[in-house]
């Protein structure tokens, strides 16, 4: 480079890249960083700073659950093991909770009752399964 | 060394650079830091399948457009301004290469300038985006007038002219800073 103005500058321009501060040299360095796996798609930076984002997903998830659990089913039967695991409560607490409601169940107060019931319990699943046969197609 | 390793050894040997080329033209070392950060976010994810030695002009390149959208962006905003308060500012972003290159000045005259790197760093701001980009790719990268074009997505004689200009420019500029 022949002239003396573009040498000079040159040279000053070259040598103040060596007299940037640590902190600048740390947010280029982390900018770096930040490019490198966001543009090879190791990680979503997205998702690192915005916890915002991730927890209202996490709780809209939790609530979605939630409803889908508490929602009765169609047909207003328990599951059987269901069933069998509320009586076995019952028959221990002389009181059946609603797995659904979580709220105690009318007229479920007798130890013994329950005790019957989960004594015919296989008797009463067979009736439910005739029925369910005899029922017109 | 894999491809990721290379491109952060190419990105953490222009960074500096990159750096210093956006602050001067922005004059804003957090718009600078932004720049940079995007310039090395789009290589990496447009171009880091392509050969090492492609990467230079390329970040250049993608460096001198972010920098330049940097300076359209403030334009707009400062027309907003100009607009809502009534300022009279001439925008004229060449308004330097009007300046008359002072008569009997000498380069030795012109020598210990370059000490002032506040004063060159404000003259370079000076000038208009485009001989901003030729000036810092000719002479602060030192890359050649083709190296330059295609850096710049122009011609070599669109080059020539910018580069040109903006030493016309700066060496006015510089040189009445001396003698004041």
């Amino acid at each position: 480079m022949s002239n003396d103005l573009e040498t000079q500058l040159q040279e000053q321009l070259r040598s103040s890249e060596d007299h940037l501060d640590a902190p600048m040299l740390a947010r280029l360095h982390a900018a770096r960083n930040r490019a490198l796996d966001a543009g090879s798609g190791h990680r979503e930076p997205r998702w690192r700073g915005n916890w915002l984002t991730a927890t209202a997903a996490a709780g809209a998830a939790a609530i979605a659950l939630v409803v889908a659990v508490r929602q009765p089913a169609d047909t207003g039967q328990l599951a059987a093991a269901e069933f069998e695991s509320t009586l076995l409560a019952a028959a221990g607490n002389n009181e059946i909770i609603s797995p659904v409601t979580d709220e105690p169940v009318n007229g479920g107060g007798n130890a013994d009752e329950m005790l019957d019931l989960l004594e015919n319990l296989d008797f009463y699943e067979w009736l439910s399964q005739e029925a369910t046969a005899e029922q017109p197609t | 060394m894999g491809a990721s390793d290379t491109l952060d050894s190419f990105l953490a040997g222009v960074e500096r650079r990159a750096f210093g080329m956006a602050r001067v033209s922005t004059g804003d070392p957090d718009a600078a830091l932004d720049i940079v950060q995007d310039a090395m976010l789009r290589l990496v994810r447009s171009y880091r399948g392509r050969p090492a030695e492609e990467w230079p002009p390329l970040f250049y390149r993608i460096l001198g457009n972010a920098i330049t959208d940097w300076h359209r962006q403030q334009q707009q905003s400062g027309k907003i301004f100009d607009r809502w308060f009534g300022s009279n500012v001439d925008d004229n972003d060449d308004a330097m290469d009007s300046l008359p290159l002072p008569a009997g000045q000498q380069p030795e005259q012109l020598v210990d300038i370059g000490q002032n790197i506040a004063a060159a760093e404000a003259a370079i701001n000076a000038l208009s985006p485009r001989q901003q980009q030729a000036f810092m790719l000719r002479c602060w990268q030192g890359f050649t007038t083709a190296e330059t074009a295609a850096a710049m997505g122009c011609t070599e004689g669109t080059v020539k002219t910018l580069y040109s200009r903006a030493l016309h420019s700066l060496r006015a500029t510089l040189t009445a800073e001396t003698a004041t």
